[in-house]
């Protein structure tokens, strides 16, 4: 995650932003290390294609809401007119609008990917409707970052707007992971 | 001790009389350490200020030296100032640590210093003393620097605009500036913006006058009817019109928006009464500033710098009472600590070298040196609580307790 956030953030002035990808990477992390604790079902190369790309698509999506994130602060203490520390420590705003974007056109292709395999492994495995509200919201992951992407080439829904959409399709993926997570340890 | 000339003391004649080159500070600090008196010594020279900080026995015979050095050079005592001890340390570390400068907490000052030192280092000017000042007053600057926030902080109202827009659009690089209008202080605005490599695009009234202020700042001119369009493709709008009523209004910016397709837009409004509907500023990616937020900026920039400017004199009053009392530790009771102990082992080594030549001779070698080193480790035992007391009245400056003591040990007179 650390390492997809720093590509992208090769621009001047985006220190700031490493505050927020951090403790996101460590919950990563700590999440990878708990799942690792319950592998030994069937795999598959379908399997290891779902799960690598949802982790490629979670990592792109992480360092995009961290960037919708600190947008949004900075766009507060601008409009409220107040140039505090936040200020000064985070990028630009242009350059966090433009690197979340990148992270969501990078993530939503490999989503796409694992959702299909998903289906598929879950398909072949026949287990029922055992994960069956996380498929749907999945879906809805999908169709939220794909309406950040379509509604700013189409609409030109940049900046704020974006940035909130981004913080949605994140929160909901979440939903999805700690869904996950939950059904394990429950 | 300290000698020297500064932005406040002397007028920039006298400055410009006494500016030394960079290639020949070496040759002026050797100079001013071949003067009478002097063992050490740093010159420092900038365009605000020429410094000699030097060291010797006596610092009369110093000052002298120092002021031989600036009176060669035609100041007078008037434009002078000299400081001694703890208050040349005192202005040593607030040199470095920007808070004697023309702009308090610019950045320069401290690396020019360093610059001096280095320079007399090499010329074999700088000894102990100012070896131990000097880094002490970079430690100073250093902690200044990073404890308090005296570097930060807003200056103008200009560079609070490019400030604002590197905040908003990062690289102003190839972005487009438009100046609405022909106001002396717009333009200011526009050049802080120009300066960072934003293009300028002039609209006004009058054409003629467009024209002519874009051929002066080289940018392109536009008339007003262009409004609309300039609004589409310019990311920062300076607005200082004469009119009375608002020349941009929420509907102009408003479908300018749709037309930017949500990418960010900077107005700053630099005219009473303003050009533009305060409500633009409720669109989304619109930033509008009018001059009293910037001025509030500007005068927050001036409020913090002010507490940070005391933070910054406290870090420095707390530093150089740190550094007197080190130095008058090492050389208010020193050199008596160290007499006494020379003189008890000097005397003690005079007894032993008799009795192994004698009485003790039968004594092997490691035997010896057991009996050396009790004689050692006795010394040791009984000057301890003198020597604390010494060091105490170095520290504290109780020089009567330092003479007593040179008198008790038979040092004062110079005896065997």
């Amino acid at each position: 995650m650390v390492g997809a956030s720093s590509p992208c953030t090769g621009a001047r002035r985006t220190g700031g932003v490493g505050a927020f990808v951090a403790p996101l990477a460590l919950l990563a992390l700590l999440a990878s290390r708990a799942a690792s604790d319950r592998e030994g079902a069937p795999g598959g190369a379908l399997l290891a294609m779902h799960v690598g790309s949802v982790l490629v698509a979670t990592a792109a999506f992480t360092v995009a809401a961290a960037m919708a994130a600190a947008y949004l602060l900075q766009e507060r203490e601008l409009k409220q007119k107040r140039l505090g520390g936040i200020f000064r420590r985070l990028p630009s705003l242009e350059v966090m609008d433009t690197y979340s974007f990148r992270c969501v056109a990078l993530g939503l292709p490999a989503l796409t990917l694992g959702i299909v395999a998903g289906l598929f492994v879950s398909a072949r495995a026949a287990t029922g409707a055992t994960g069956a509200w996380q498929q749907y919201v999945a879906l809805g992951v999908w169709a939220v970052f794909a309406a950040v992407l379509v509604l700013r080439v189409v609409a030109g829904w940049r900046g704020r707007r974006g940035a909130i959409g981004t913080l949605l399709g994140y929160a909901c993926a979440l939903t999805v992971l700690a869904g996950y997570f939950l059904r394990g340890v429950v | 001790m300290v000698v020297g000339v500064n932005h406040r003391s002397a007028s920039v004649e006298l400055r410009e009389r006494l500016a030394v080159a960079s290639d020949a500070i070496e040759e002026a600090v050797r100079g001013v350490r071949a003067l009478d008196g002097v063992r050490e010594a740093v010159l420092v020279a900038t365009c605000n200020r020429v410094e000699v900080y030097a060291a010797g026995d006596d610092d009369d015979r110093v000052a002298r030296a120092a002021q031989a050095f600036f009176a060669s050079r035609g100041a007078d005592d008037a434009q002078r100032y000299e400081h001694r001890g703890g208050d040349a340390v005192r202005h040593a570390f607030r040199v470095c640590a920007s808070l004697d400068s023309m702009v308090v907490g610019e950045p320069q000052i401290l690396g020019q210093v360093k610059e001096a030192y280095s320079v007399a280092k090499a010329a074999g000017c700088v000894g102990a003393s100012l070896s131990r000042l000097m880094s002490h007053a970079f430690l100073a600057a250093k902690r200044v620097r990073t404890e308090t926030g005296i570097a930060s902080g807003q200056v103008s109202v200009a560079s609070v605009a490019a400030d604002l827009a590197r905040g908003i659009f990062g690289d102003l690089k190839g972005r487009r500036v438009l100046v609405v209008g022909a106001g002396k202080m717009a333009l200011g605005a526009a050049r802080s913006l120009v300066r960072h490599g934003a293009q300028l695009a002039v609209a006004n009234r009058s054409f003629a006058r467009a024209e002519a202020l874009a051929k002066e700042q080289g940018g392109t001119a536009h008339p007003f009817s262009d409004l609309t369009m300039l609004l589409q493709h310019c990311d920062v709008v300076v607005c200082s019109t004469g009119a009375q009523g608002y020349v941009l209004s929420r509907d102009l910016v408003q479908s300018a928006m749709r037309a930017r397709r949500g990418r960010s837009l900077f107005i700053i409004d630099i005219t009473v009464p303003r050009n533009v509907d305060p409500r633009v500023g409720d669109l989304d990616s619109v930033y509008l500033y009018d001059l009293d937020d910037l001025e509030q900026i500007v005068a927050e920039g001036g409020r913090t710098r002010s507490e940070a400017r005391q933070a910054a004199e406290d870090i420095v009053s707390e530093e150089v009472v740190g550094f007197v009392r080190a130095e008058r530790e090492k050389v208010g009771a020193g050199p008596t600590i160290a007499a006494i102990r020379q003189r008890y082992r000097a005397a003690a080594q005079a007894e032993l070298e008799r009795s192994f030549a004698q009485r003790l001779k039968h004594l092997k070698e490691d035997e010896r040196k057991a009996v050396e080193a009790m004689i050692e480790a006795y010394t040791n035992k009984v000057l301890h609580a003198p020597t604390m007391a010494l060091r105490a009245a170095g520290s504290s400056g109780d020089d009567a307790l330092l003479s007593a003591a040179q008198t008790i040990f038979g040092l004062a007179e110079g005896g065997s």
